[in-house]
């Protein structure tokens, strides 16, 4: 086969493609085959191989990127496929993961009007619920500050009223001790809420949060 | 020569070739350049070339030589942008392959 040959079949080869493409890279071959020169000529068209070959690669890389192998190696074909497939898969994947996402998005944007109340409820359920408790351990320490203060009150009268009327002494004085007993209950209750259970609710929280936003990581390629 | 060369490597390599010449470079000879460094066949060059056209990493302008056209390849701003990409990248991932195998894989 000489040069105008292999041009020739190179030409019909690539029929089906655009004849901008085709021109341009019949005149490249050409280019090539001219500067390797007369007496190369031979050995080139033999080193190149058939048009037909040529001219699929050429077709396939209009559509496709390739990867290109050392042809002496045994598993050349295999290595090539696998990642070319591979090649394959991460983009399709990432494609998909792409449109995905948008079209997250835009339901999102279209839904707003159904999701912005309903998030506007349950954060303002949450804070009222959170308000809620709050006041509730809040009414409990004053009520037992408040016992305590009226135990002390009471026991003080009791003692008084001993002197007065005996059995007036003893009722205020065992309500009174009663009370004092209530006092010391709410008073240890509200400082363990406070001292235990709001330092560990803050730490799960804290954790909580770490698990939802890992600490970011160097992207690797 | 065992190791695959992947296309993004192979683009490159080609633009490192083609970014040599000031004034650009023609086919023939990239291939011959190329050629020097990975195995590759001789109509492996067109497609690649073709692409990285297409990606406006090169141009090409036609020259009159000994009576006849010529193409040359000339590399861009945005080709050259991408090769110091390929070369800082290839920095890396050839530091890390070769301290895998020295022994000295560090976690950072």
């Amino acid at each position: 086969m000489n040069k105008t040959e292999f041009l020739n079949q190179l030409a019909l080869q690539l029929s089906d493609i655009s004849p901008e493409e085709r021109e341009e890279a019949l005149s490249y071959y050409q280019e090539y085959i001219e500067d390797a020169g007369l007496e190369n000529e031979e050995a080139l068209l033999q080193e190149l191989g058939s048009p037909q070959k040529v001219a699929s690669d050429i077709k396939k890389d209009i559509n496709q990127r390739t990867t290109y192998s050392d042809e002496a190696s045994p598993n050349a074909v295999a290595t090539r496929t696998e990642a070319y497939n591979q090649n394959e898969k991460r983009n399709s994947k990432k494609e998909s993961n792409k449109s995905n996402l948008a079209l997250i998005l835009v339901l999102a944007v279209a839904l707003c009007p159904f999701w912005i109340p309903l998030v506007v409820a349950v954060v303002s359920v949450i804070f009222s619920a959170i308000i809620t408790i709050l006041a509730v351990i809040f009414a409990v320490g004053i009520i037992g500050i408040a016992f305590l203060l009226v135990g002390i009150v009471l026991f003080a009268l009791g003692i008084y009223n001993l002197f007065l009327s005996p059995f007036v002494g003893a009722l205020l004085i065992g309500i009174s001790l009663i009370i004092f007993a209530l006092g010391i209950l709410f008073t240890l209750f509200t400082g363990w809420i406070c001292g235990k259970v709001f330092p560990w609710i803050i730490k799960q929280l804290s954790a909580l949060w770490h698990r939802i936003t890992p600490p970011r990581r160097e992207a690797h390629s | 020569m065992i190791f695959n060369t992947g296309s993004t490597l192979l683009d490159a390599i080609v633009l490192a070739v083609v970014a040599k010449d000031a004034e650009g470079t023609y086919g023939y000879k990239i291939t011959q350049d190329v050629r020097q460094v990975i195995e590759l066949s001789e109509s492996t060059l067109y497609p690649v070339l073709r692409r990285l056209q297409k990606d406006e990493c090169l141009v090409t302008y036609d020259k009159e030589c000994a009576g006849r056209n010529r193409r040359y390849y000339q590399i861009t701003d945005r080709g050259n942008a991408q090769l110091q990409l390929y070369k800082s990248e290839w920095i890396s991932y050839s530091t890390k392959i070769t301290s895998v195998f020295e022994g000295g894989i560090t976690h950072e």
